[in-house]
């Protein structure tokens, strides 16, 4: 009887007991108010940001009175130019480098012997510790490319860091290309030249393009490898850096700086991620 | 039988192609004449899509004697150079361009100005009854129009041979059967040489002027349609044309094309000697189509005294599939399938099979 009951018992409270957890009926209003929570706080210091560089007093957090003297300072103020165009150039070159390395070497790379091996030799930057990348650089700058420091020697640091996106980006197209267009176009008459430009640049167009803007963002925010690589050479990041670290009265000039920034790359990264994902989806 | 009148306007001669140590071509040749519809028929891995790659370029062969296009000579020249162009099995439509982009893509690259270009692809959609979707994407496409794409494309350029690669594969049957007979009346029309390659007998019967037969990288067996039908050459011919009774047997007699063979279970049958058929005495085999086999009441009735052939045997089995009926009878000489497109009577006395001497054909086995 004891034996019967006992049976019994666990035969109908045990796989609830285990289960119970997962069926709570609170996990999905979590998973949505941590997500919109997350949401905020990403996006609200950004706003907070665009607000107080509009804003009188920014270091006081109160954003009213709204002022732009901080936008005028910072226009009457030319020591920024100079590292915001050697950013903003260099950006331009590893940009333009990468998706052209990229798709290159995204094109032959799934016709090698062991593409899979050859990848990961290639991904293996985005796992090394900036810092340790950055001192590696120096010195192959240096001693081995006897390069001045400067902006040749961050080219190439950012370079290195960019690639393995922008050859991840074209490689979604290149290994899913079909190579009997190719050979279609070849059959009716192109050569490899024309069949190239006609048919696969046209194709990978959508990786190229996102490729360059990767490089493009990536050296544009990058500091780490740079403080290493760049000499006397100021970009972008690495004055404000400065700035900010040194000079409190810079501050709020900076808050304008960085929103301007800001309302740069945003633009280029939501139309990157729509070149990537919506376009390459779709083709 | 002018072919050595005229010059063939596509010859291969001796080609052997290998892929590391498989060979998939052992020392083909092949022509086609002026206007000919061509097929090479053959299974899966029988060689016939490496013989069309080869004749456009698409694969350098290993070695080849001789390979002329309308009299050109193209050995080691690339695709882009051969006049000839290629329908693909999977048509490899460009996907970033409009149906009327693609047909026109040929005549682009050969810098015909734009406006010709234009009609010219605009006259090879009308042959393929696509004009009015000349602006579509291909991937608004249907399979069948696809197709038809893949064949304006590659006709446009008037090439002086047309490779088809299993253009129909992808299609299902009704569009198949469809496409067969206009395939047939487009080539007339256009009086274009076609190199057609299929895995359906049916294909190559209903639409070729000649058919040639691969397998294992060889030639197995060339001619008209009717004569890869009714007289293979080989038993791997018989049994890919459909022959459904192979019987093993002893070649006994020959005269002319008249062969005696002795079957399992002593009984001698008369049929249509192969060519390549050995001496009196060695090994050989009778093969005969279910259709063309009749059942008789008893074995010794008025046909055997006609001439024909007759086997004792009982009716195994009966499987009734609609249009026609299969039959299987035993017989000492082995198991013999029937095909009977009539009404077949329920209840039927089956004493023997027969089947009249030009029927069946005497292989060497």
């Amino acid at each position: 009887m004891a034996i019967s009951e006992h049976t019994h018992l666990t035969s109908t409270t045990t796989p609830q007991d285990r289960g119970e957890w997962s069926y709570w009926s609170g996990w999905k209003p979590l998973g949505k108010w941590g997500g919109l929570l997350m949401l905020f706080c990403i996006y609200f210091p950004l706003a907070w940001l665009a607000l107080m560089s509009i804003s009188e007093r920014p270091l006081s957090g109160i954003p009213l009175p709204f002022s732009l003297q901080h936008y005028r300072a910072l226009f009457a103020d030319t020591k920024w130019v100079e590292p915001f165009g050697a950013s903003i150039l260099i950006a331009l070159l590893v940009g333009i480098v990468s998706a052209t390395v990229a798709t290159l070497v995204g094109r032959a790379l799934p016709r090698t012997r062991n593409p899979g091996g050859l990848l990961l030799l290639f991904l293996l930057p985005l796992f090394v510790p900036g810092m340790s990348l950055g001192a590696a650089l120096f010195i192959f700058a240096r001693s081995v490319l006897e390069l001045k420091l400067g902006f040749w020697s961050i080219f190439i640091g950012h370079f290195v860091w960019a690639f393995p996106f922008s050859l991840l980006i074209i490689l979604v197209l290149t290994t899913r290309f079909d190579n009997r267009l190719i050979e279609a176009a070849s059959d009716l008459g192109a050569s490899s030249w024309r069949s190239f430009w006609d048919i696969e640049f046209p194709l990978l167009m959508p990786g190229i393009i996102g490729a360059g803007l990767f490089g493009f963002l990536l050296s544009f925010n990058e500091v780490l490898r740079t403080i290493f690589l760049r000499g006397t050479e100021k970009t972008m990041p690495v004055w404000n850096w400065i700035m900010a670290a040194s000079q409190q009265s810079q501050v709020p000039i900076i808050f304008a700086l960085a929103t301007i920034v800001l309302l740069v790359t945003l633009p280029l990264l939501a139309g990157m991620f729509w070149l990537v994902f919506a376009r390459l989806d779709k083709s | 039988m002018d072919e050595t009148v005229e010059q063939p306007i596509l010859e291969v001669v001796d080609v052997l192609h290998k892929y590391g140590s498989v060979t998939a071509l052992d020392h083909v040749s092949l022509q086609a004449k002026r206007g000919e519809f061509l097929t090479i028929l053959g299974s899966s891995g029988s060689g016939k899509t490496t013989m069309l790659r080869v004749i456009s370029g698409l694969e350098q062969p290993t070695q080849v004697g001789k390979l002329a296009i309308g009299g050109v000579d193209v050995r080691g020249k690339p695709p882009s150079k051969r006049n000839c162009t290629t329908v693909f099995q999977n048509y490899a439509l460009f996907p970033h361009m409009s149906v009327a982009e693609n047909v026109a893509y040929g005549l682009k690259v050969r810098n015909v100005p734009r406006e010709d270009a234009r009609k010219q692809a605009m006259q090879a959609l009308a042959m393929v009854q696509l004009e009015s979707k000349s602006e579509r994407r291909i991937a608004q496409l249907s399979g069948g129009e696809r197709q038809r794409v893949a064949l304006a494309r590659a006709a446009v350029t008037r090439p002086a041979i047309l490779l088809l690669d299993e253009p129909l594969g992808a299609l299902d049957e009704r569009l198949r059967i469809d496409m067969q007979s206009e395939l047939v009346e487009i080539q007339r029309a256009l009086g274009m040489t076609f190199v057609y390659i299929t895995h359906s007998q049916e294909e190559a019967l209903t639409m070729s002027d000649r058919v040639v037969l691969m397998s294992h990288g060889r030639i197995e067996q060339s001619g008209r349609p009717v004569d890869l039908f009714d007289r293979p050459a080989t038993l791997f011919a018989a049994g890919f044309m459909g022959y459904e009774n192979i019987l093993p047997g002893r070649l006994t007699g020959r005269q002319g094309d008249q062969a005696t063979v002795e079957l399992a279970g002593g009984i001698t049958v008369r049929g249509v000697a192969s060519e390549a058929l050995g001496a009196v005495g060695t090994q050989a085999a009778l093969a005969v189509r279910a259709e063309r086999m009749a059942l008789l009441a008893t074995a010794d009735g008025d046909a055997g005294r006609d001439g024909a052939n007759v086997l004792a045997g009982t009716l195994r089995k009966q499987i009734y599939h609609g249009k026609y009926t299969d039959q299987t009878v035993d017989t000492a000489a082995g198991t013999i399938r029937l095909r009977r497109w009539d009404r077949v009577p329920s209840a039927e006395q089956v004493g023997a099979v027969a089947w009249q001497p030009e029927d069946c054909i005497v292989l060497p086995a």
